[in-house]
């Protein structure tokens, strides 16, 4: 042991730091402590060194020796030279050996983050829903707290899973991710399942509605997903009524009155899906008056389109209750048609008819001789567009004829299908012109007429544009509606070859063979009897949007005998060119004795009951367009079609696919009614069903939204192609094209294709979407005759509210072994929606 | 209002649809069958080739159509046309194509007040027949030249769709509108020019 180190000890011990050796030995003079002035996070310790200084300029680690304190333990205490941090601030702290002590200065700093974790662990997450994460630090000093807000949270695939700066993850795709949050380099993580859409709600429309004696109404189940998708969910959902001795609801949702039930009685209808439920309110009516002079127009009970009660409408056989437009509730708060204005481009209008006269404004134009307002026409064979005004407006309550279904609605008549159909008629008629005639303050244009081609051509570019700028511009920019006519050729057309179409049972005609028809501009429309299916001639097709009454001939076998059953049912009453020397109704009419004059309230010979086609189905709809116009103004045009389709009753809901046997399998004609994957009902020939204008109308003034801005993918192109169309082959010629990522929510889809074949005619046409809809564009064996396509545009609205983004396929199939095979030699497709 | 014509046998568009609906329930025609127009056609001289809206038209020798009144029977109108005997080759919405005699096809040899008569072209790709009716559609690069590009082209101006850019334009009888739609569409006030043809008419339904 040497001199200094028994001093040490002495000190150490408290004796005098005397040594009795022969020499002095060196003394402490100082001690030093370091870290001199060290900052503790809260929670932790650090040891300090205490170094001894001696006389002799030695030093020595004195930490084990020396005493240490603690000026302030709470702050930190000390053991051995060890500080522990306790709690926020300063405090100091001394070693002494002896007399001799150093001192620090310790500073305690809040704690240290050392650990984090995010809550949930894992979660699951339905595609389009939230969900908040939390982040929990662990600290040096054995606390924990929130630390969500102070974390920088990440996710490993922001395509399947989101996750804002505050934790908040949404459900995008489904999949999994990884989310992690930050503080620091300390980091937490949490597993994210992302699961399909969950639904959130269901409602019921109409949500209130009435029914009546033989007249149901078809409720609708619509599903509210987490991503904001709808989806009819009606055939899936479970129905109940809570007063079924008043309203009586089948387990697809068709409500009708109790047997027994009293007129005023009501029970709340529900729908259940998904763990969430709807309701509507269905009271049993009286319904609309139908009595032969109820409002003073005798006609109106025959008039069947307004409310079927299973008359015959002056023809001889009957139709079936309850296939109408479904009027009742929407007459019964009001809804007239007033003050929306409906311009009739047709072949003339009688503008003085007694049952038109009052409704009748300013601004008609009389084309054939493009110099007169009046368009009255100066046929005396039948004026086509007098019969078609007067089921959009005839007048109601005059003690004349019958009533349009907007019977207030404004007329105006464009007689362009009775001129040369220059292109600048139809641009003026159309709505580019503010006077001769004043077609820009028109709210629906009615267009009862189509073409009769038997090969393709494109559709003239200038009447498109007008169409474009009618949408666009018109009504204040919220688009006027464009109401088309599907066609009459169904079993033949412009003398066509039909015998394989009839055999085979499909439609001959395609609507979209004529141009106008594929515009989505266009709410075309094809025709329904009195029994609720399609008329006998009504074209089919995937163009068609809705369908609406339009009846069969309406004849007499007395007055015209030996023809089939179809001949005898129900047609249209409405308005004709007055007196018994003009018109479809006049003196030796070979129609029907309504027509020939013989009937009460037919006495002058100025109405009919055999008008028809789908001519008729057209007016149907724009009368209930008006109404709806009436009953919310703010409605775009691309939102009364929603509304339409989106009420519209899917008749005809059993009629079975049409096969057709081929080489290499059975080919499918005609599909069925088709649900696609937004849950829109569709069949090629009826669209999206039958119009009703009472669940239209409640949906349009129940808190309806409007549709976000229409927009188009632009024509995407697959460039030129020779791709063999086998002769009578079911595989036919495929090509696939992409549509990108961030395309629009399908409205309508255009194709165009161009085709080398022997005879067009042969050639069926189809379309399937990256969700897997199938639609068919045209039938195979059609009226076609032509040996080409040349970008042949058609239209489906089989896909609406689809997504559009990803694959789409079209597929040319050769129908018929008699012509030989082809190819197919190009295509485009072009998406409208939003 | 116009003086009503003479009533027609039946209503025109029910006899059509009634036809097509219920086979064997009548509906008379008086012009050629497609494969007998289509066969005329084939062996008739072809005159200018033109191109609207992407469609390959000719002229075609030989042919000529008049307009119908509603309701007026081709015959009728045949006969205002001073084509009583001609014979009649298709019925096109409102127009009788008909197949004029080599005497008539002067036009010298017109009497004066007789109808107007259009020019025919037949679709190339398509053998369809379309009546010329004498018009010009314009897209134009400088919409506020509409009535000067009339003046300057010796045209008479129908129809100014300035929201479309479009200008609807008529030549003088007799003048050449292939000569007029070449003038038109080299000047540099317009985009495009391009004679009215129309093949496809629209009926009532």
């Amino acid at each position: 042991m040497t001199g200094r180190t028994l001093a040490l000890a002495a000190l150490a011990a408290g004796l005098p730091a005397a040594c009795h050796c022969g020499s002095r030995p060196p003394s402490l003079v100082a001690i030093a402590l370091t870290p001199a002035s060290p900052t503790i996070p809260r929670g932790l310790s650090r040891a300090l060194v205490a170094t001894g200084s001696w006389s002799d300029g030695s030093e020595l680690d004195l930490s084990s020796l020396a005493t240490w304190t603690s000026a302030d333990p709470s702050v930190a205490s000390v053991s051995g030279g060890v500080v522990a941090a306790h709690a926020l601030g300063t405090t100091t702290v001394a070693a002494a050996v002896g007399s001799i002590r150093g001192t620090a200065t310790v500073a305690v700093d809040p704690p240290l983050l050392t650990g984090l974790s995010v809550t949930p662990a894992s979660a699951s997450i339905p595609r389009g829903l939230t969900r908040q994460l939390a982040a929990r630090g662990a600290y040096s000093d054995a606390t924990a707290a929130d630390v969500t807000a102070l974390a920088t949270w990440t996710s490993s695939s922001a395509g399947t899973a989101s996750v804002t700066p505050a934790g908040l993850v949404t459900g995008v795709a489904v999949g999994l991710a990884t989310v992690t949050a930050a503080v620091g380099g300390i980091q937490g993580t949490a597993r994210v399942a992302v699961e399909p859409p969950a639904v959130t709600g269901v409602a019921v429309t109409p949500s209130t509605t009435s029914v009546w004696a033989g007249h149901p109404q078809q409720l609708r189940a619509t599903a509210r997903y987490s991503d904001s998708t709808t989806a009819d969910v009606g055939a899936a959902a479970t129905w109940s009524s809570a007063t079924p001795s008043a309203v009586a609801v089948s387990a697809t949702g068709l409500a009708s009155e109790a047997a027994g039930a009293p007129l005023g009685a009501s029970s709340v209808v529900s729908a259940s899906a998904g763990g969430f439920s709807g309701s509507a309110t269905v009271s049993v009516a009286a319904g609309p008056p139908v009595g032969p002079g109820v409002d003073g127009d005798p006609l109106l009970a025959q008039q069947w389109h307004l409310r079927n009660t299973g008359q015959t409408a002056y023809a001889d056989l009957a139709g079936v209750a309850g296939n109408d437009l479904h009027l009742a509730a929407t007459y019964a708060i009001g809804l007239t048609g007033a003050g929306v204005k409906v311009g009739v481009v047709d072949s003339g209008l009688e503008i003085a008819h007694q049952d038109l006269a009052a409704n009748v404004v300013a601004g008609s134009w009389d084309f054939v001789t493009d110099a007169d307002p009046d368009p009255t026409s100066a046929s005396a064979a039948g004026d086509h567009g007098t019969s078609v005004a007067g089921l959009v407006a005839a007048v109601r309550g005059n003690a004349a004829g019958g009533m349009g279904v907007a019977p207030a609605a404004s007329l105006n008549g464009y007689s362009v299908i009775a001129s040369s159909q220059l292109t600048s008629y139809f641009v003026r008629a159309l709505g580019g012109s503010a006077s001769n005639p004043r077609s820009s303050d028109v709210f629906v244009f009615n267009q009862s007429y189509g073409t009769g081609n038997t090969s393709d051509f494109p559709v003239d570019p200038v009447v498109e544009a007008q169409y474009l700028a009618g949408v666009t511009s018109l009504r204040g920019g919220r688009g006027a509606l464009y109401v088309k006519s599907a066609g009459n050729g169904f079993y033949g057309f412009g003398g066509a070859s039909c015998a394989r179409a009839v055999a085979l049972g499909t439609s001959c005609q395609n609507a979209s063979m004529d141009p106008s028809n594929t515009l989505p501009y266009n709410v075309v429309v094809g025709a329904l009897n009195a029994s609720g299916v399609r008329s006998s001639y009504s074209t089919a097709g995937s163009a068609l949007w809705v369908s609406a009454p339009a009846g069969e001939f309406g004849l007499n076998s007395a007055v015209r005998p030996g023809l089939g059953a179809t001949a005898y049912m129900p047609a249209m009453v409405t308005t004709d060119q007055t007196g018994c020397s003009a018109g479809y109704a006049q003196t030796g009419a070979s129609t029907s004795t309504f027509n020939q004059g013989l009937v009460a309230g037919n006495a002058t010979c100025s109405y009919t009951n055999t008008f028809n086609g789908t001519s008729s189905a057209a007016p149907s709809t724009s009368g209930a367009i008006a109404l709806l116009l009436q009953a919310n103004p703010s409605l775009g045009w691309r939102d009364v079609k929603h509304l339409l389709a989106a009420t519209a009753t899917r008749v005809d809901p059993s009629r079975p696919a049409i096969a057709l046997a081929l080489a290499g399998g059975t080919y499918v004609a005609e599909p069925a009614w088709t649900q696609n994957a937004a849950g829109h009902w569709f069949h090629a020939w009826y669209g999206f069903g039958a119009v009703n204008v009472d669940a239209a109308v409640a949906m349009a003034t129940a808190g309806y939204e409007l549709l976000p801005a229409f927009r188009d993918t632009g024509w995407i192109a697959s460039g030129p192609l020779s791709l063999p169309i086998p002769d009578a082959g079911a595989a036919g010629a495929t090509h696939a094209l992409p549509v990108p990522a961030g395309g629009p929510v399908v409205e309508a889809v255009q194709v165009a294709v161009s085709a080398a074949h022997p005879y067009t005619g042969d050639l069926g046409i189809e379309l399937a979407s990256p969700a897997g809809t199938r639609s068919v564009l045209l039938n195979v064996r059609n009226g076609f005759d032509g040996a080409s396509l040349s970008g042949m545009v058609l239209l489906s609205n089989a896909f609406y509210g689809e997504g559009s983004a990803g694959t789409w396929t079209l597929r040319v199939v050769d129908g018929d072994g008699a012509h030989g095979a082809g190819s197919l030699t190009g295509w485009q497709i072009r998406v409208f929606g939003h | 209002m116009r003086s009503r014509a003479k009533a027609a046998a039946a209503a025109g568009a029910f006899a059509s649809l009634l036809a097509a609906a219920l086979p064997g329930a009548g509906g008379a025609q008086g012009a050629l069958a497609v494969e007998q127009r289509r066969a005329l056609v084939r062996s008739l001289p072809r005159g200018s080739a033109f191109r609207t809206n992407g469609q390959p038209y000719g002229f075609l020798a030989g042919l000529r159509a008049v307009a119908r009144a509603p309701g007026e029977p081709s015959g009728e109108a045949l006969a205002r046309a001073g084509a009583a005997a001609a014979e009649l080759v298709e019925e096109k919405g409102g127009f009788a194509v008909f197949r004029e005699s080599a005497a008539a096809a002067s036009e010298a040899t017109r009497a004066a007040g007789r109808a107007p008569t259009y020019p025919v072209a037949v679709n190339e790709r398509t053998g369809d027949l379309g009546v010329v009716p004498g018009t010009l559609v314009v897209r134009l690069r400088d919409p506020p030249a509409a009535g000067e590009l009339a003046r300057d082209h010796g045209l008479s101006l129908d129809f100014h769709a300035a929201h479309l850019g479009t200008a609807f334009y008529r030549a003088p009888a007799g003048a050449s509108l292939p000569a007029a739609a070449a003038r038109l569409a080299a000047d540099p006030r317009v985009r495009s020019a391009e004679i009215e043809v129309k093949e496809h008419f629209a009926g009532p339904l």
